[in-house]
């Protein structure tokens, strides 16, 4: 969480651009991360996430702090642009039935590892997972958010993380090794 | 390697650092127009409204309130006019300034009332020889007028 982040939230919705801006800052790359995990392509995810912030700053006034980081806030938007985006695609395929090289790392990726070739593995599978285990994925593995936080953005309770994340984790194990 | 340490590692994905500048500029840049709830097209509309049957109320109010319940009403006339016949209006000068000085004041009075004195007399003895006590009295209020009228004439001067 930002550091003082509820004065820097309430000076945003008071209409301060450079308070929102300190926001975008923060929080950019991980919507990306979560978008760009989600959809697979470069450009979508930029898109998107563009979106997400755009709508944010538009619809600020009626955020309403709820003892959550802001980002709740955010990785809700940018989930509803993700869902959107599935719903209104032109080619409207299931997402588990995509060429798993839809999902290929993005070249731009600042990886400095050896093991490129499991990661590529790794987010292809996540593109394989259906939405709702994409989401626990992302938001419990890669984003690190703890249960409380998840549970309320997902709306579910902290219990039915628990299971959910169980059973994304052992499908992803599955579409690994196969 | 660990499947979670290698999700882990995904937390290193940036996006590309020329898109988030201008995304961020095209966003801030944007302005912000509040969307408009049905509190915002209503409220107008109620607060004309309401002003307008205030406006309307008051003026009744105003034109019931004149029109029956008049003081007037209550006061009778005759009873009025007695009060007012038996007050004893007394005004008394007690104290009268002037710009001029007193011995100015003194001296145009005084030869203001022996001119008036002077013409008085000789009417009176050519008109009517016989009457001349009650002439006298008669003459002598006139005079008391006449002095005082141009006693304050000589001052305006």
């Amino acid at each position: 969480m930002l550091d003082g982040e509820e004065k820097i939230v309430s000076d945003a919705i008071r209409g301060e651009a450079s308070a929102f801006g300190l926001l975008y800052d923060y929080y950019q790359s991980r919507i990306y991360r979560f978008v760009i995990l989600k959809v697979g392509q470069r450009e979508e995810a930029e898109d998107l996430t563009h979106q997400v912030f755009l709508s944010a700053w538009q619809n600020i006034k009626n955020y309403k702090h709820q003892g959550f980081p802001f980002s709740s806030w955010l990785y809700r938007i940018a989930r509803n642009q993700v869902i959107d985006y599935y719903r209104t695609s032109k080619e409207k395929v299931a997402i588990e039935q995509v060429d798993p090289n839809y999902f290929a790392v993005p070249a731009n990726m600042n990886f400095q590892i050896d093991n490129n070739l499991a990661l590529e593995k790794v987010v292809q599978g996540i593109g394989q997972l259906k939405p709702e285990y994409q989401d626990i994925i992302i938001l419990r593995f890669v984003e690190e958010l703890s249960l409380k936080e998840t549970a309320e953005l997902l709306q579910k309770t902290e219990g039915a993380i628990k299971l959910i994340q169980h059973r994304a984790i052992k499908k992803l194990k599955e579409l690994l090794l196969s | 390697m660990d499947l979670l340490q290698i999700l882990k590692q995904l937390k290193k994905i940036e996006p590309d650092q020329n898109y988030s500048r201008t995304s961020k500029m095209a966003i801030l840049g944007h302005q912000i127009t509040p969307k408009k709830t049905w509190q915002d097209l209503v409220w107008p509309t109620v607060r004309f409204g309401a002003g307008a049957a205030l406006t309307t109320i008051l003026i009744i109010l105003i034109f019931v309130g004149f029109s029956k319940f008049s003081p007037m009403e209550d006061i009778d006339m005759l009873t009025l006019r007695a009060e007012a016949e038996a007050i004893d209006i007394q005004i008394q000068l007690t104290g009268l300034a002037y710009d001029r000085p007193l011995e100015l004041i003194n001296q145009t009075t005084t030869r203001a009332l022996s001119e008036s004195k002077t013409t008085s007399k000789t009417k009176t003895d050519v008109s009517n020889p016989d009457n001349k006590p009650k002439e006298d009295a008669k003459t002598e209020e006139v005079l008391e007028q006449v002095s005082i009228n141009q006693a304050l004439q000589e001052l305006i001067k």
